[in-house]
């Protein structure tokens, strides 16, 4: 048994077992951009390849390498310095992808100019947003901790609900990782209607929310030469239709089916949904207008409060092409209610103290017709000063002082 | 080998050029108007605003609940001659507001004859707002416009007359009553003395905006 585990500890140091996790590396590196091609398609790539278990499973191996490798030098000496800052430069690198994949945080906050949020939507993630009618001030997301990938092996779990919807129950019947919904309604425009005898045209429609969402919505539809100023409202109808699923992931819009119990009221009600990808749009009445859902992303709040003031984008001298986007905004650390200015741009990324990095990604529209919106970038590296940044300072001594000192020792 | 590392070393040492910052303004803030129940203003909106520029508001006596009455007036002094910039706001009558091009029609009539080649009107969005800068002289004479008409946007009004309609408090609902109004800011001088200090003009007008957040869509 000893002799077994002192083959394992030099088996997990050695040379061999860092040449079979060096060429593991290699084809993941090599099917991830062969994937890419064919694909075109980022997430399915990334879902194989760098998101893939298996490779987090092999930068554990590479960490357990070195420093096992490291281990295998005691008793250290005077000598062994150099060698074992390099190693103890690597782990830390190691070590901050590590925190980074477990505990970082990749979004993006959208802002309107005159407006703020410290909301971070964080992509292709699940959750089912709820609200109350009388708990406006409280909206709550329930996070139902599912994905597409599990989906297609056939994992169909049930979303828990607790607090505020402690009566509410969230069964998730069915899950479609590729569909397209349709809106329809009576008495579309540029139609013509008998209505109370006349013929009329429909001259504009529009959308009608009633009570925030929890009445449900209408079209409303207004007439061409309305001496009697007709406006009706007929029901905004949804169905949906599934679609096969592409494998450019990206593309694919989830639609789920559940089924809504109230625990409260002894009633259910079935209801599909589409997925918001920016969290934005229409949340759905359910329970008699008790409730309002949407299908999105897991939203996460972040400590600092950013407002935009003013977006542009700047123009190449006399030419109506943009050669970057700004941003000028308030950035509030909420901890200590300071709030400083910055402008951000394309090239020029905002960091906050404790590593928040805001990058601005898209403005629309890119002139001044209307008040513009931006998609800010968010990343969030936990460990990036204290293990990533020091461990690449250690590793460039170590790697300055193995030459050095090889010299005098050679001299 | 040494020199190698050395040279090396100084290679990888990325430029960082730091701009000085020599900011001759300062943030300043502009009360809305008064209802006709009591004199006190609320603080609405804030601009960046040059240290040289001298300001003058109405006396806290007077009221100022007529939008004929200017929220603040500021005077670029520069030898004989100065340059004059008021603020105003409408809030909202009965929900209606005036439309941006309205007003800029109605300083593009206020010229006995308009210099049509040098007339440029300029949309806008800023701050939550949009609307249009006019900058516009007269034929025959030295004096010149440059003003901007602007609403809060279509986004943002909704959101502000939905909480206004829910706020329970007096204080809450004139503030949102103000955060609503339309805003105009007007400079008016000789051509040259416009030409000069156009750029500060212009910094001042684009920085303006309000103290208060608009709150998020409900």
């Amino acid at each position: 048994m000893k002799l077994l585990l002192k083959l394992l500890y030099h088996f997990l140091g050695g040379v061999h077992f860092a040449i079979l996790l060096i060429a593991s590396v290699v084809i993941f590196v090599v099917a991830g951009t062969v994937l890419e091609s064919i694909t075109e398609s980022h997430r399915y790539a990334s879902y194989f390849t760098y998101s893939n278990p298996v490779f987090i499973a092999l930068l554990w191996g590479f960490f357990i390498n070195i420093l096992f490798s490291a281990l295998r030098r005691w008793p250290f000496q005077v000598h062994h310095i150099p060698f074992l800052m390099t190693h103890l430069g690597l782990l830390m690198i190691l070590g901050g992808v590590l925190v980074k994949s477990y505990f970082g945080l990749q979004g993006t906050l959208s802002l309107i100019e005159g407006g703020g949020t410290h909301d971070v939507v964080i992509p292709y993630t699940y959750a089912i947003h709820v609200e109350k009618k009388g708990l406006t001030d409280i909206p709550k997301t329930v996070s139902a901790n599912f994905s597409l990938e599990r989906s297609w092996s056939g994992f169909v779990p049930n979303i828990r609900t607790d607090g505020e919807f402690a009566n509410l129950q969230l069964e998730l019947l069915e899950f479609i990782p590729n569909a397209k919904m349709h809106y329809d309604y009576e008495l579309k425009k540029g139609q013509e209607y008998f209505i109370d005898g006349k013929p009329r045209t429909v001259a504009e429609t529009s959308l009608i929310m009633y009570d925030r969402g929890f009445g449900g919505y209408a079209i409303q539809s207004k007439f061409i030469d309305n001496e009697d100023h007709i406006a009706l409202e007929t029901p905004l109808k949804v169905s949906f239709v599934n679609l096969p699923l592409s494998t450019r992931l990206e593309d694919n819009i989830p639609k789920i089916t559940l089924k809504i119990t109230d625990d409260e009221t002894k009633k259910s009600e079935i209801i599909s949904l589409p997925y918001e990808r920016i969290a934005e749009g229409m949340k759905w009445p359910i329970i008699k207008g008790k409730y309002i859902v949407r299908f999105q992303p897991v939203v996460h709040q972040i400590q600092h409060h950013l407002r935009l003031r003013n977006a542009r984008s700047v123009n190449y001298a006399n030419s109506t092409q943009p050669y970057s986007y700004e941003g000028d905004l308030l950035i509030t650390d909420l901890r200590n209610k300071n709030t400083i200015e910055k402008t951000i741009s394309m090239n020029n990324v905002y960091e906050t103290w404790d590593g928040f990095r805001f990058y601005l990604a898209n403005i629309t529209p890119s002139d001044e017709r209307a008040v513009k919106k931006v998609q800010i970038a968010v990343n969030h590296d936990p460990g990036k000063y204290f293990l990533t940044y020091p461990g690449a300072n250690i590793l460039c001594l170590g790697v300055i002082s193995l030459f050095w000192l090889r010299q005098r020792k050679t001299r | 080998m040494k020199c190698v590392l050395i040279v090396f070393c100084f290679i990888l040492v990325g430029c960082e050029s730091s701009t000085a910052t020599n900011d001759q303004s300062e943030m300043q803030e502009i009360c809305g108007r008064n209802d006709h129940s009591n004199l006190e203003r609320l603080p609405v909106y804030r601009a960046k605003v040059p240290r040289t520029w001298q300001r003058k508001d109405p006396e806290p006596s007077v009221s100022i609940e007529d939008t004929k009455t200017a929220l603040c007036e500021f005077t670029i002094p520069d030898e004989k001659q100065q340059i004059k910039i008021v603020i105003h706001n409408f809030p909202l009558m009965e929900g209606k507001s005036i439309p941006p091009m309205a007003q800029i029609a109605r300083w593009r009539n206020q010229f006995s004859v308009i210099d049509q080649t040098a007339t440029k009107i300029i949309p806008q969005a800023y701050s939550g707002f949009v609307g249009y800068l006019l900058e516009a002289s007269e034929q025959e004479n030295p004096s010149a416009v440059m003003a901007w008409a602007l609403q809060i946007a279509p986004e943002h009004h909704a959101t502000l007359n939905y909480h206004w309609k829910i706020a329970e408090a007096s204080h809450d609902k004139r503030m949102l009553h103000q955060m609503m109004a339309d805003l105009t800011i007007k400079a008016t001088g000789s051509k040259q003395l416009l030409k000069k200090f156009r750029r500060d003009i212009i910094n001042f007008a684009r920085s303006i905006e309000l103290i208060q957040e608009i709150p998020e869509s409900p």
